[in-house]
């Protein structure tokens, strides 16, 4: 016969084989390839041994083709099943004497290869499955050989080949059934029990409740007999948590590795197990698993089994992962809250501080000469800028405005010393620049350079209709008079910089209807999408555009334009800007 | 703010690119800082400077001040139009000394240390 034609059955059986392996457990795969087995010892000139052939060369295609996909255990029990079904085939050929007593090397073969794989399988699997039809095998060549009468075994043996198939189907049914039940149930466990938690870590911060929360979940979940949490202090592991039975434990080591050991017996040197004689301290097996935070362990979770020989399995080892992992995290969360709760605090205070420093100075002065209105708005909290009106004797007014450099709380607080010179020594000065240079004075080598501030005063005077104005270097103040813009300024560094630095005064008549702005530079910084800013020519705009009502409109104009005119998301600088009509 | 610095005859340059802000004003003062133990002439290149707040001018006045107490020289230079505005509306652009470009800021500091 052509030896191409002998191997085509190798190669369609192979195939059909492989596939059937990936697909599932399930005996009546095997069916299709069974019938073929059988055809195939009906080719003519097909003899037994072909077929044997076949089996054997299939088994070694198969055996090479293991370990990439699918697991070795796997694979032999499939071979065993495929193993006993070309038994059966054999056996049937034999029955009906369509073969023969050269057949019985057929039977050999695959025997052989049971009684093996038997042997395998129990060492591995424990599975007791295939021992009785080895037995059976085993009889039926023995009373073969001795020519009695086997029928009656042949039968027994397929009767048992199909109740495990039968069976085996069935228990793989309900065990999918049971391991989806309990999947449910641990994960409506794992779920009810994260919450509870998570909402330990909301209520309470207290560290010692939430761990031991998270211990009796582990300890629920894994059946262990007792554990325990430590953190890691200054290189010193602190337990926070453990429970009852607990043996205590010299942590010397602190980076340890996550570590299951199964039996402590084979190690008695350890810390562990040195009350191993006190059957109270007893440990018989101990997962260690350590708690990262931020890239160093910060923690331990140590569970033990007490009772004699009673183990952690691998799957409790990786189980165990799960909850130092969560305890990993609700470390996070509460430190997180901690800094939550403290920044809230800051944030409150620093409410309350820029309530007081709001209420330092008032934005709406009564007068029956002038109108002034004021907009000061800092970036956040507390206020950078600063502005004062003030009622001098005589009649008459004094107007600050002033700019810390930087913004925020280290701003505002030289607001204050500003505010505090001002509030002292502004009843006493005559000229405007008389108040830079004392304010100066103050701020040089008490604050640090960086704080310097840009300021101007200006001093009003409604019975003579004059003003008088000293710039420290303030952005110019504006004057509008009918439809013309003048910009009033005067030589000076700004304060808290140079402490003998000299200012002058500008002193100028003014008329009826004529109006002031000053402004400080986060109104004309104020930027843009494109990177433009709002600048001043925006302010005089504005200004030139107003009637000469109420300076309040002019100012919260101008205000508004700035809110309007800045970027999604721009961080405005400290801004404020002064109206005065005169 | 990217800071770095090169040596430039007998003088540090430390360039700087990028807004100067509240942000990047710290970053500088901590940069000058430690430079500034272990040169005695600085340059301070803003020719990458679009920007400047009241932070950034708060520094470079810090970075004068200090340099003139510990006796030793510092310029700036290179400055755009946007921050030369700045520097003239608070009328610090006398107050800080300040060269064209890098030349004319070695040939100052040079300059004061032969007088």
């Amino acid at each position: 016969m052509n030896i191409y034609l002998k191997l085509l059955p190798i190669i369609v059986i192979t195939g059909l084989y492989t596939v059937n392996i990936k697909k599932a457990g399930n005996i009546r795969y095997y069916f299709p390839i069974g019938i073929l087995f059988t055809l195939l010892s009906f080719i003519p000139g097909y003899t037994a041994y072909d077929t044997v052939f076949t089996a054997l060369i299939i088994h070694i295609l198969l055996l090479l083709h293991t370990g990439k996909n699918v697991s070795i255990r796997k694979i032999l029990s499939k071979i065993m099943d495929f193993n006993i079904l070309i038994l059966c085939i054999t056996i049937c050929l034999i029955v009906f004497g369509k073969t023969n007593l050269t057949s019985k090397a057929i039977v050999i073969y695959p025997l052989i290869l049971l009684t093996l794989y038997t042997v395998v399988l129990f060492c591995i699997e424990k599975s007791y499955k295939y021992i009785p039809i080895s037995c059976i095998l085993s009889l039926f060549l023995i009373m073969d050989l001795l020519s009695i009468d086997s029928s009656l075994v042949i039968m027994l043996g397929l009767s048992y080949i199909l109740i495990l198939s039968l069976h085996e189907n069935r228990s793989i049914e309900a065990d999918i059934l049971t391991i989806n039940k309990n999947l449910k149930k641990e994960v409506s466990f794992t779920h009810r029990y994260f919450k509870e938690i998570q909402d330990s870590i909301y209520n309470e911060c207290d560290i010692s409740t939430i761990f031991n929360n998270i211990l009796d979940g582990v300890l629920d979940t894994l059946n262990a007999d007792s554990g325990a949490f430590f953190l890691i202090n200054n290189d010193v592991a602190q337990k926070i948590c453990s429970s009852e039975d607990f043996v205590d434990m010299d942590i010397k080591k602190i980076n340890i590795k996550p570590s299951l050991i199964k039996c402590t017996e084979a190690k008695r040197n350890r810390s562990y197990n040195r009350y191993a004689d006190n059957m109270a301290d007893y440990v018989s097996s101990l997962i260690i698993r350590p708690i990262i935070f931020s890239q160093e362990s910060s923690g331990l979770m140590i569970l033990q089994n007490n009772q004699y020989r009673k183990k952690f399995t691998e799957r409790d080892f990786n189980r165990s992962e799960i909850f130092s992992t969560f305890a990993n995290i609700a470390l996070e969360n509460l430190e997180k809250k901690k800094e939550l709760l403290k920044k809230k605090e800051i944030d409150n205070e620093i409410k309350i501080a820029a309530e007081i420093q709001k209420n330092l100075v008032k934005d709406t002065v009564k007068t029956k000469d002038l109108s002034i209105s004021v907009i000061s708005k800092p970036a956040e909290g507390m206020n950078g800028d600063y502005f004062n009106i003030l009622p001098l004797p005589e009649g008459k007014y004094l107007i600050i405005i002033c700019d810390v450099a930087g913004k925020g709380i280290p701003a505002a607080i030289v607001t204050v010393i500003v505010n505090t010179v001002t509030s002292i020594i502004s009843k006493q000065i005559n000229k405007a620049s008389t108040l830079l240079t004392w304010i100066n004075q103050a701020l040089v080598d008490q604050v640090n350079i960086e704080r310097y501030a840009t300021m101007a005063c200006m001093i009003i005077d409604p019975q003579l209709k004059t003003i008088t104005y000293a710039n420290a270097g303030h952005h110019p103040c504006l004057l509008k008079r009918g439809k013309s813009i003048m910009r009033i300024t005067t030589e000076g560094l700004p304060v808290g910089i140079v402490r003998d630095t000299k200012y002058k005064n500008v002193t100028l008549k003014y008329d009826k209807n004529d109006s002031l702005l000053m402004y400080t530079d986060g109104i004309i910084e104020t930027m843009n999408s494109s990177g433009e800013q709002y600048s001043e020519d925006s302010i005089i705009q504005v200004f030139l555009s107003s009637d000469n009502d109420h300076p309040l409109h002019t100012v919260s104009t101008i205000f508004q334009q700035t809110d309007d005119f800045s970027y999604k998301g721009f961080k405005h600088d400290d801004r404020t800007i002064i109206g005065v009509n005169l | 703010m990217n800071i770095t610095s090169k040596e430039h005859r007998d003088c540090i340059v430390i360039e700087l690119s990028g807004d100067f802000d509240l942000y990047s004003a710290s970053d500088f003062k901590s940069y000058f800082l430690s430079l500034s133990q272990m040169y005695d002439r600085i340059i301070v290149d803003l020719l990458k400077v679009d920007y400047i707040d009241s932070s950034g001018i708060g520094v470079l006045l810090f970075s004068f001040v200090s340099t003139n107490q510990t006796n030793k020289d510092i310029t700036f230079c290179n400055l755009r139009k946007t921050v030369t505005q700045v520097l003239k509306l608070s009328q610090l652009d006398k107050f800080l000394p300040i060269s064209d470009d890098i030349n004319d800021a070695v040939n100052k500091l040079m300059r004061e240390e032969r007088a």
